[in-house]
């Protein structure tokens, strides 16, 4: 299988404007006896700026498929590429520097360091990555503009609100100006309102930025602000829907679980 | 059902068990080999002088430091109605000179009994080879001595006396009691002729050991005999003496409990924080089971159940762990060179050690199971359990009380000559206050402390640093627990550092001033009691004759005991080169000392002078082998040197009263400084040559053997407060993994965000080293000031010590905090760095 993995990746090359490029990619949990298959081959491009959902009930894979991009988990088989940088086959520390240098997280839970300040958790990234905090000061606050928190750069997490939290980890996930953004539930944790200016704010940011997105959701509403709905089911990808319209993401949605 | 639920939490987490078992089986074992430790050394003496008296009722010798008994007493011993046998010897410590010619060290001291060949044998000995000693240099010898050195009968020994190198033929070997070792000493027997001549004790006898005649009164007896002798001499039994002993060694079991008790106290302790924080981590159980109708008591129950299984399982190991500990510190005090005959094993040991292991382990658990019993059903349903604000202002208030009251309670005990019960109590006490305070205090200082420690770390490695330091001080009350249990350890460490070290300082600051010699020729080896080994004057006068030696003088000296369990030693020396040997630290105006010397007067030391009450003009009668004199005190002497400590007179008084002509060191000052190194190998060469037990030694050398010496007798403790260190070292790993299972999170975000596996652990090891060098820096600060205040009270009662601050344990400590903290943190740091990123970021 490792051949096989090594040959496919040899075979092909991404376009030159994917930042994302997938090819039968799969993944299976083996757990004794019974092995699942999470993810059946999956072929997705995502193009630099483009601001993807990822949809699909619970159990289709969508979770390790964010995984993998995510450089997480390892793949079962077939190619990966992120920013044109094949992550197949990377040990540990690679992956490591993976996740730090080219993938930014936004998490539903936030999961922002509670002894940290607001600036100090968007630095984090490059904190870790060993440089210094007084060079890195200008553009954490550039970013803290860019979510509209300029004003509460010195406040710990828990002086914050869960939207304000989000916008940190928002800025957090920029630092490192990275090819793919990964955002699992962005808005789950939040109350409407909060989570209408949270995907407002990220729309915002992506546009002015050109960051790639990809976006998973369960939520019909939140996917639509996305440019582009891809949706899985049973671990293959089952058609894919234009953003905006939040009517036809559930008629397909509806479709999918019937 | 509830003992089901115990069960299951100690076998669900099996790592927090065997942590928290492993405190409480070091605690035990230690208690236990303590306890065999103290038994054994007890029946060693008892045996020891059940073998030597073994067919003696009574015995007459000299009291308090007046010498001898006279030769006349003999025959009214004999006509005493009711005496069946009376026999009189003299003894002396003699050193065997190895074979291989090595230098001779405290095993190869021999304790020699003169006595007449003919005489009834009144000790508890049997012969086991070759036949008893007629005349001559014959020597018999006890066997596991002989057997240690492989020495058999027919062979030739040297040893160094009283008069020089003597050999002996060894003609018997002789067994005591069964098989008793005594530590390295041995024991021998020789003519008493032949003993006058090389011990120098021309006239007098050390004792004379009385047997009764069957059916005779004791007591009357006794009586009798107490009539006949007068106030310088004093009749006994053999228990006499041994309880005389045995409450000499009480005061050394006291402190061998106290310590060991420490270390089951930490041991507690470890519980105590362990308990808190599984309380701490089961909130929501605890509180369905509330909810579910379970009742306070059963959940405290539940938690007190746990505690008594851990103890139970801990004690048992503890006890196997703690036979093999009591031989490492018998071995230990066997190097000291004190006799210690085989391991005995006290029944009431495996009685007590688990009891008070269980005990411990309860004592760890109550808080903490009465805290899960006050849990709110409420918990159940609330996700986070908030920590209460912590009263800061009472806090220090009521730890600086506690910290003041212990120093003063040290202080008292320290300062007090005797030891009743009252002082000692407060002693312990204080010691308790004392820890308490600074535990109190704990939550308030540590994170200071945390904050000042961690900035190297924060300058090397900033976020890892950072993120260390935020979480010691996340929880405040955790982590200062933890620096606590090694805080107490360290602190004992270094208060008996302290100990040492202002002995030793205080010893060679009192050296530089008051010698002023460049060498002393001196035995490697001082015997415990006695004469001591000499070395002929003629030596002296070789000496003298070599190149580049200026002055050279000899002194003599011999043990003396008061009968106040302290030793003293009587000193001769040479009134004309005195001051030019040394700058004696007189209380009174010492300008004609030296020529009061020359005559007919003595200088005492403080202790003595104080304990007899005796003042600068009274006389005191001293009474030798030789004559008895009464010489006027010219000066009372303090400090710490040997002619301090001792009773000086001029050489000819000394010979005149105890009869020893060899000087037992001799003192030598060179021409110039560049005379020395060439000055001090012909001086060897000379010495080595016809006095092996001696050698030349400079004031550096001197100091560097006492400095040994007292270290030895440390061992003990150290290695006592060591087992302590590492329960509390168990402590920080709990913590550590506390920290890390709380922090799952936290972690898996660092992962998930790009930080390496290694950039996790350095976290973890950087976390444990703020911990463990929090409680080193409280440790030593602690420790030094309760070292302080002993040495004060010590000051304060005796005189002639002064606080030296212990920095060869400092720098120890310093460096095994590091080390130990890197080994704390192995396992959580490998836990934290083994972490599931994806389950770590998605788990609530």
């Amino acid at each position: 299988m490792e051949q096989q993995v090594q040959k496919t990746a040899t075979a092909s090359q991404p376009p030159a404007d994917a930042a994302v490029y997938v090819r039968g990619l799969t993944k299976v949990y083996e757990s004794g006896p019974t092995s699942v298959e999470a993810l059946k081959g999956i072929n997705l491009t995502i193009k630099r700026g483009e601001f993807v959902a990822v949809m699909g009930p619970s159990g289709s894979g969508k979770s390790t498929l964010m995984h993998i991009l995510g450089a997480l988990e390892n793949a079962t088989s077939g190619e990966v590429w992120i920013g044109g940088q094949s992550i197949i086959g990377l040990d540990d520390k690679h992956l490591t520097l993976l996740r730090r240098d080219a993938i930014g997280f936004i998490f539903q839970f936030f999961n922002l360091l509670p002894t940290l300040t607001a600036e100090e958790n968007v630095m984090l990234p490059s904190l870790i990555a060993g440089e210094s905090a007084g060079k890195l000061r200008d553009h954490a606050h550039e970013l803290l503009d860019l979510v509209g928190l300029t004003e509460r750069r010195e406040h710990l997490p828990s002086q914050l609100s869960g939207g304000e939290q989000q916008r940190v980890s928002v800025a957090r996930s920029l630092m490192r100006d990275p090819d793919l953004l990964l955002a699992d539930e962005p808005t789950g944790n939040l109350d409407s309102k909060n989570a209408a200016a949270v995907l407002d704010m990220l729309r915002d940011v992506q546009a002015k930025s050109g960051h790639t997105i990809m976006m998973v959701t369960h939520d019909a509403t939140v996917a639509s602000r996305a440019s582009r709905v891809i949706f899985l089911r049973d671990g293959l990808i089952d058609g894919e829907v234009p953003g905006g319209d939040a009517n036809r993401i559930l008629e397909h949605l509806g479709a999918l679980e019937s | 059902m509830i003992r089901a639920l115990a069960w299951r939490s100690v076998t669900s987490r099996k790592l927090r068990a065997i942590l928290n078992g492993l405190g409480i089986v070091l605690g035990v074992a230690l208690i236990f080999s303590v306890l065999s430790l103290s038994r054994t050394i007890v029946t060693t003496f008892d045996e020891l002088f059940s073998s030597v008296y073994g067919q003696t009722d009574l015995i007459v010798s000299g009291a308090d430091y007046a010498g001898t008994v006279d030769e006349s007493l003999l025959e009214k011993v004999r006509a005493v109605d009711g005496v069946d046998i009376a026999v009189p010897s003299i003894s002396s410590i003699v050193t065997l000179i190895p074979k291989d010619g090595s230098k001779p060290g405290q095993d190869d001291q021999i304790n020699v009994t003169g006595v007449n060949p003919g005489d009834e044998d009144l000790s508890g000995s049997q012969s086991v080879a070759g036949r008893g000693i007629e005349k001559g240099h014959e020597i018999a010898l006890d066997e596991s001595f002989a057997e240690r050195k492989g020495i058999d009968v027919g062979d030739a020994i040297d040893v160094s006396a009283q008069t020089g190198l003597e050999t002996f033929k060894v003609v018997e070997l002789v067994r005591f009691g069964e098989g008793l070792d005594f530590g390295g000493q041995g024991f021998g027997a020789v003519p008493l002729d032949v003993a006058r001549k090389v011990f120098a004790q021309p006239t007098g006898y050390g004792e004379i050991d009385i047997a009764l005649k069957p059916g005779a009164n004791m007591t009357d007896v006794r009586n009798e005999l107490e009539g006949l002798v007068d106030e310088g001499t004093e009749v006994r039994t053999p228990s006499d003496i041994s309880d005389d002993i045995n409450s000499q060694i009480q005061g050394f079991n006291i402190i061998l409990y106290f310590f060991s008790a420490m270390s089951l106290f930490v041991g507690g302790f470890l519980i105590l924080n362990s308990f808190n924080m599984t309380v701490a981590q089961r909130m929501r159980e605890i509180g369905m089971l509330r909810t579910l109708g379970g009742s306070r008591r059963m959940i405290a129950r539940m938690f007190l159940l746990e505690a008594v299984l851990l103890g139970l399982i801990g004690s048992l190991l503890g006890i196997v762990l703690g036979l093999l500990l009591t031989k490492l510190m018998v071995s230990l005090v066997g190097n000291v060179g004190l006799p210690i005959g085989e391991v005995k094993y006290p029944p009431s040991a495996f009685i007590a050690a688990p009891v008070l292991g269980i005990a411990a382990t309860l004592f760890g658990a109550l808080r903490p199971a009465l805290r899960a019993g006050r849990v709110p059903p409420i918990e159940a349903v609330l996700s986070e359990h908030r920590a209460k604000p912590l009263k800061m202002t009472r806090r220090l208030i009521a730890g600086s009380v506690l910290v003041a009251l212990g120093l003063a309670g040290v202080f008292t005990l320290a300062s007090s000559t005797e030891a009743p019960t009252p002082v000692v109590m407060a002693g312990a006490f204080g010691v308790i206050f004392l820890f308490s305070g600074v535990i109190m205090l704990g939550p308030v200082v540590v994170p200071a402390l945390v904050r000042v420690l961690s900035w190297p770390l924060r300058k090397l490695t900033p976020i890892e640093g950072r993120l260390a330091a935020d979480s010691s001080r996340g929880n405040p009350v955790r982590t200062a627990s933890t620096a606590s249990g090694l805080m107490i350890g360290i602190a004992l460490v270094a208060a008996i550092g302290s100990l040492g070290s202002s002995f030793i300082g205080s010893v060679s600051d009192d050296l530089d001033r008051e010698l002023k010699t460049d060498f002393i020729v001196q035995p490697s080896v001082f015997g415990g009691g006695g004469p001591q080994a000499t070395i002929s004057p003629d030596a002296a006068d070789e000496i003298a004759a070599l190149p580049g030696a200026k002055t050279v003088s000899g002194t003599r000296g011999i043990f003396l005991s008061t009968g106040y369990g302290k030793n003293y030693f009587a000193m001769g020396l040479d009134p004309a080169t005195h001051a030019e040997f040394s700058s004696p630290d007189y209380v009174n105006d010492g300008a004609a000392v030296d020529d009061a010397l020359a005559t007919d007067s003595v200088t005492l030391p403080e202790a003595l002078a104080k304990a007899k009450d005796t003042k600068v003009g009274d006389t005191i009668e001293l009474k030798g082998p030789r004559s008895s004199k009464r010489l006027k005190v010219a000066a009372i002497q303090k400090g710490n040197s040997i002619e301090a400590q001792s009773i000086v007179m001029s050489n000819d008084n000394f010979f005149a009263i105890y009869g020893v002509e060899g000087y037992s060191q001799i003192l030598v000052i060179a021409e110039s400084e560049a005379a020395r190194p060439q000055l001090q190998k012909s001086i060897n060469t000379l010495v080595k040559r016809e006095y092996p037990a001696f050698e030349a030694l400079s004031n550096e050398q001197v100091k560097e053997q006492m400095k040994d010496q007292i270290n030895q007798v440390f061992a003990i403790f150290y290695v006592i407060m060591a087992v302590a260190i590492i329960v509390s070292l168990l402590g920080v790993v709990n913590t550590l993994l506390m920290n890390v299972l709380e922090r799952t999170r936290e972690i898996g975000v660092l992962r998930a965000i790009g930080s390496g596996r290694w950039q996790v652990r350095r976290i973890i090891i950087q976390e444990s080293l703020l911990l463990t060098s929090a409680g080193a820096v409280l440790g030593l600060i602690v420790g030094m000031a309760l070292g302080y205040a002993f040495v004060k009270g010590i000051d304060a009662s005796s005189g002639g010590v002064g606080f030296h601050p212990p920095v060869g344990v400092i720098f120890a400590v310093a460096l095994l905090a590091v080390i130990f903290g890197v080994i704390a943190a192995l396992l959580p740091a490998r836990r934290a760095a083994k972490m599931n990123v994806i389950e770590a970021v998605s788990y609530e």
